[in-house]
């Protein structure tokens, strides 16, 4: 429910990455997104390309790589996949340390240092 | 000719930022925080009117009351003399450090032993944003169903205690306490929880007890 405003720094980062390197467009963003980060992929998605609309990142590309759930047994310390609610395979009880699922970081943009198909490329 | 530069920046980082300094300032002038967290129509407010009532008298108290839209909340909690600042979201599912790091300032922090924040109504979003508050407490009252801490483990994985409102209606509603406390333990084991009705009072002096001792625990330090 919050990946507009999530969408909204996103871009904010983008633009800003784009600004710093002198360049004129950001045409793809790479993020990192874990499956327990409470951020609906799809959800994201839309509001990212309303978010970029009359910016320099209009119609970038927003390239999603997911992250699944890993934990580790607070009984017996086996680490394991699957859901945070789940049992230990290997013990039988509840709980664990979540080693990763929780990521949501921009890995990196790619920026063009001209304005675009249509757009003229300065000196 | 596209270039690909590398950001590897977190998200969230900014808010934990924040969340850590309010954190830091809130130690500092030893000022206990509790955000408080659950679904829509929990009994937050219910329960915080009761708690302004009696700790108000007890503690100097003071709450950031956090909503989508209108100043209901604050106006319900003003009545009983504690400082209550309406923070209204605009449509965000949950608050933010800033939020609190803002509105908090507004308060005589120095002359201040208990801040309570009431989060946005919901069970998924607070979870991931830190305020900078000393304990999370979640409320979950039994018309909402057992099968919530399963459901959102997460939210209850990060509280400190669980509120279990609205024990009046257990007579008739289908809810299993102990199912609900052993799924939330299942996730947290450690999580403490006390029985309450906040319209009917049962409960409640236990409630104000864990407050008082946790405020006294955190000025102790």
């Amino acid at each position: 429910m919050h990946e507009t405003s999530l969408a909204e720094k996103i871009v904010e980062t983008a633009l800003e990455v784009a600004r710093e390197n002198g360049a004129k467009r950001v045409s793809r963003l790479n993020l990192l997104l874990g499956e327990l980060a409470g951020v609906e992929v799809e959800t994201l998605a839309f509001a990212f390309q309303v978010a970029c609309n009359e910016t320099a990142a209009q119609g970038c590309q927003l390239q999603v790589e997911r992250v699944s759930g890993r934990f580790k047994c607070w009984t017996c310390a086996n680490e394991r996949g699957g859901d945070l609610y789940d049992l230990c395979p290997s013990c039988g009880n509840p709980g664990g340390d979540i080693l990763a699922g929780r990521e949501f970081r921009i890995i990196s943009v790619d920026v063009d240092h001209d304005t675009g198909p249509e757009g003229t490329s300065e000196p | 000719m596209s270039t690909e530069i590398k950001v590897e920046e977190d998200v969230l980082s900014l808010n934990r930022k924040n969340a850590s300094d309010n954190r830091d300032y809130f130690a500092r002038l030893g000022v206990y925080v509790l955000n408080l967290m659950s679904g829509p129509g929990a009994g937050k407010t219910t329960l915080l009117e009761r708690t302004a009532e009696v700790m108000g008298k007890r503690l100097r108290m003071a709450v950031i009351a956090g909503d989508l839209e209108t100043s209901r909340d604050a106006d319900r909690l003003a009545k009983f003399g504690v400082p209550v600042v309406q923070v209204n979201t605009k449509g965000s599912c949950h608050m933010e450090a800033h939020q609190v790091a803002r509105v908090a300032k507004g308060f005589d922090l120095q002359n201040l032993d208990l801040l309570i924040v009431e989060n946005v109504g919901n069970m998924v979003c607070p979870a991931e944003f830190d305020l900078g508050e000393t304990d999370r407490v979640m409320v979950l009252s039994c018309t909402e169903g057992h099968d919530k801490p399963g459901k959102y483990p997460l939210m209850f994985r990060e509280s400190r205690l669980l509120l279990l409102n609205k024990i009046d209606l257990l007579p008739y509603v289908y809810f299993d306490v102990n199912a609900a406390i052993t799924d939330a333990r299942a996730v947290n084991p450690g999580m403490e929880v006390i029985q309450v009705s906040a319209t009917k009072g049962d409960g409640l002096p236990a409630w104000f007890d864990w407050i008082a001792q946790r405020v006294k625990q955190v000025r102790g330090r």
